[in-house]
């Protein structure tokens, strides 16, 4: 057997900020800062932010940003590269500005691979923390978008990005005893 | 059949255990996406409060001293500690006057053994004017990269358990944890 581990330990939090599984790094070589910051949001566009899981993460809590104001209806999906659907939390309320906000879904696994991370808002002044990448820079990450697409349907068309958000969202394998 | 793992393993043991770490820690991560440095002299604020800023550790490894960069004010007592994720504090300095400005101080600890795993490295002084060189951020960011934070110590001293609670600063500190007896 071998003296050396498969993999490092499985990080209590993923996001679409996260070193080596998300676009954030190709992103930050594109922009001087990327934030996450208070950002606009065209509302109804569903943003794609490609992740590689290499482990099996037991997802227990998932979340998104939001922004300097609240008021509006998120939506926040996990994806399989084929656009198939894993989960979604379906419209939510915004809850808190400038904060992260937590939904906990019935606990699943992600078996380890490629993911598309989704955040949309039916709202659009400061909606989400993340990003106003351009399309450009969005098109050399691999984010796709799909417009009108509040329910984060099933299963996505994905699209070139036309718009220029993107959004800090994610899981975690931790409960609400962990307090981030 | 080949000792060397098939998807080379991330978070290694390269240099030291620091928050500031591309690597090792996501809040060094986040602040480099945010375009600042960790490297501005930032008063600690609140007194009596302890900061845990969450590192990745891919292999074994044992520390030996754990350090601090102190910024151009020192002020009352500095703890630095380790911490696993269930809240247990593995080793820290214990309160120590908080010495020299614009350098690194550096606490000699019990030597421990760290296992592949998720630590959190936790910093705490006694006072609201004693500075360390920080990166500035955004409560948000340090939340979503999972740092945490306690409030209300007794006489600056890192607790064993941790009560782990949200992040409200707007600053990350760099501390250090040495895998050798030289800094």
């Amino acid at each position: 057997m071998s003296d050396f581990p498969r993999s490092g330990p499985i990080p209590p939090i993923i996001s679409t900020y996260t070193q080596n599984i998300s676009p954030a790094a190709v992103l930050r070589n594109l922009a001087t800062s990327i934030g996450p910051s208070s950002i606009a949001w065209v509302a109804n566009v569903a943003v794609f932010a490609p992740m590689w899981i290499p482990w099996p993460y037991p997802v227990s809590r998932v979340f998104w940003g939001n922004g300097s104001t609240a008021g509006g209806n998120v939506n926040f999906g996990i994806f399989r590269p084929s656009g198939v659907r894993v989960y979604s939390t379906g419209s939510t309320a915004q809850v808190g500005t400038s904060n992260i906000q937590f939904v906990t879904p019935t606990p699943f696994v992600l078996t380890p691979g490629t993911y598309y991370f989704a955040v949309v808002a039916d709202g659009t002044t400061n909606r989400l923390q993340g990003f106003a990448a351009t399309a450009l820079q969005s098109q050399q990450c691999g984010v796709f978008q799909q417009a009108s697409n509040f329910a984060l349907a099933d299963p996505a068309t994905f699209a070139t990005p036309a718009s220029t958000v993107y959004g800090l969202c994610g899981v975690t394998r931790t409960g609400a005893s962990a307090p981030f | 059949m080949s000792d060397w793992p098939k998807v080379p393993p991330a978070y290694t043991k390269v240099g030291i255990l620091t928050t500031s770490s591309l690597n090792h820690s996501p809040a060094g991560w986040s602040v480099v996406l945010g375009n600042v440095v960790m490297t501005t002299s930032t008063a600690w604020g609140t007194a009596d409060v302890a900061l845990y800023v969450p590192v990745y550790l891919g292999w074994q490894a044992k520390v030996y001293k754990l350090s601090v960069m102190n910024g151009g004010t020192v002020g009352g007592n500095t703890d630095v500690g380790i911490y696993n994720e269930r809240g247990v504090r593995l080793v820290s300095s214990t309160p120590t006057l908080q010495s020299g400005t614009s350098t690194i101080q550096t606490f000699d600890v019990t030597d421990t053994l760290l296992n592949p795993g998720v630590y959190y490295l936790a910093l705490a002084n006694t006072t609201t004017t004693g500075t360390y060189l920080c990166g500035t951020t955004t409560a948000v960011r340090m939340r979503s990269v999972g740092a945490m934070e306690q409030t209300g110590l007794t006489s600056g001293t890192l607790p064993n358990p941790a009560v782990f609670a949200t992040f409200t600063r707007t600053f990350v500190p760099v501390i250090m944890a040495h895998y050798s007896t030289v800094v």
